[in-house]
């Protein structure tokens, strides 16, 4: 008896949960602007033309002059002036390849992606970018560059994740600061906290200061840049070397930690 | 004993077969025939001035054609043949288009007319097609144009194909569906995964 209870009480539950269980319901994709549509069975692609063109999903928004779209795997390339636009995100380009199912976005041909942020807008530029629009993740190839206020990062690859804020550049990255230039073989830049982190043959010049280390943390708000693991400051004839070197870059200042040692030449 | 009816019908169906045998010549790439169901019932109209023959009306006829590798057949409740006009009124219509003996199209509405000359047929007054693989084609209006070999809807053009939906003013196409082309405001929807 008690077992017959059980069962139909564990069978209600799996009715009633059910519904809960059962997968969200996925928007529809819609399609407007287009003046001229094929449709071709052998290639199964769509092709429309508009003034433009747009497509719509959830906060996806998709605007070109051409799309190309294959119902069968839900993807569409647009060109011609293509703007994607996605909550925070705007992006131009001039093609994209929309993954519609997968809510993923590849740019190609002088890309330009603005976050919108409270504190400023960001812009990533490069050649070609592939979002992550659910993850809302950047990543930049192709001469990518970020601009975020009066700093810019430059790099072979470059990820942005704005849900974190963060920048990484990575490959010959480079951090232009007001105080200077920041270069290192990778750079990882905390938007929202004005901080960055450079790793791997760092180098900071700063009018006549150079300052080279395995790694540095910089703090952007207060101009501060920390070398560790081993810096040497150069200034004309002057070398002073350290295992950390602190870097006041606006008053212009350095105090060497971790047995340091200065020889100056004299001018 | 013979019902008045059907000593009619051999008058009709002769006219018929002099009528369309003599646009032939005119359409050699369309091949119609004109013959009514073993069933049919018709009545004369009378002639109107200056034409052959006169106009006549048919109940539960079919027509048919062909051009190139395309056949069809029209299946109607009643045809009026106006061979001053040169044309055939059909209503309560079912067009079906066959491709190398295989059906790829059914079209039905409440109207078409069928032009002697060049082999068209334009269905009107709310026009539903049917295609291979769930194709589908709703529209005002739907003309069959036998020498391009194609259909060109208009008026309220909504086109079905699996999960997306297209509307637009025009459309365009071969008669399986396959290579179809709409212009005007066109808006698709696209529903479940895309």
């Amino acid at each position: 008896m008690i077992r017959r209870a059980a069962l139909l009480l564990g069978g209600l539950v799996l009715l009633t949960a059910a519904p809960l269980l059962a997968a969200p319901a996925q928007p529809p994709v819609e399609i407007t602007g287009a003046t001229y549509a094929e449709f071709d069975a052998r290639t199964d692609t769509w092709l429309l033309r508009g003034h433009p063109v747009v497509i719509a999903r959830g906060a996806t928004r998709i605007e070109a002059a051409e799309v190309r779209y294959r119902a069968a795997d839900g993807v569409a390339v647009a060109t011609g002036n293509v703007t994607v636009r996605h909550e925070t995100l705007r992006l131009r380009a001039s093609a994209v390849e929309g993954r519609l199912r997968e809510e993923r976005v590849i740019a190609t041909g002088r890309v330009e992606a603005l976050v919108h942020r409270p504190d400023g807008d960001a812009t990533v530029s490069a050649e070609r970018v592939e979002a992550d629009l659910r993850r809302r993740h950047l990543v930049a190839t192709g001469q990518p560059a970020l601009a975020h206020r009066e700093f810019s990062l430059h790099a072979t690859r470059l990820e942005y994740e704005d849900a974190a804020q963060v920048a990484t550049a990575e490959g010959r990255a480079e951090l232009q600061m007001p105080e200077g230039r920041l270069e290192a073989g990778r750079i990882r830049a905390r938007l929202a906290e004005e901080r960055a982190e450079a790793r791997d043959g760092v180098r900071l010049v700063s009018e006549d200061l150079t300052v080279e280390s395995p790694q540095v943390d910089v703090d952007q708000a207060r101009g501060v840049a920390v070398f560790s693991g081993g810096a040497t400051a150069r200034r004309g004839g002057d070398v002073l070397v350290a295992a950390q070197i602190t870097v006041d870059l606006r008053a212009r200042r350095a105090v060497a930690t971790g047995t340091p040692r200065l020889v100056v030449t004299p001018p | 004993m013979t019902s008045p009816a059907a000593a009619v019908v051999p008058v009709l169906v002769t006219a018929a077969v002099m009528f369309f045998g003599g646009c032939r010549a005119a359409t050699p790439a369309v091949a119609p025939t004109l013959a009514p169901a073993p069933t049919a019932s018709a009545t004369v109209v009378p002639a109107s001035p200056g034409s052959a023959l006169p106009p006549a009306a048919l109940e539960e006829a079919r027509i048919s054609g062909a051009a190139g590798d395309v056949r069809w057949d029209l299946a109607a409740s009643s045809v009026e043949v106006n061979a001053a006009e040169g044309q055939a009124t059909l209503t309560a219509v079912t067009a079906r288009f066959y491709e190398r003996g295989a059906l790829v199209l059914t079209l039905s509405a409440p109207r078409a007319v069928y032009r002697t000359a060049s082999g068209d047929v334009v269905l009107s007054g709310g026009v539903r097609a049917r295609g291979a693989q769930g194709r589908a084609l709703d529209a005002a209006r739907v003309e069959w144009v036998a020498g391009r070999r194609l259909i060109i809807a208009t008026g309220s053009v909504r086109y079905v194909q699996e999960q997306m939906t297209v509307h637009a003013d025009r459309l365009e196409s071969d008669v399986a569906l396959r290579k179809t082309r709409l212009t005007g405001r066109i808006r698709v929807t696209v529903r479940g995964e895309p």
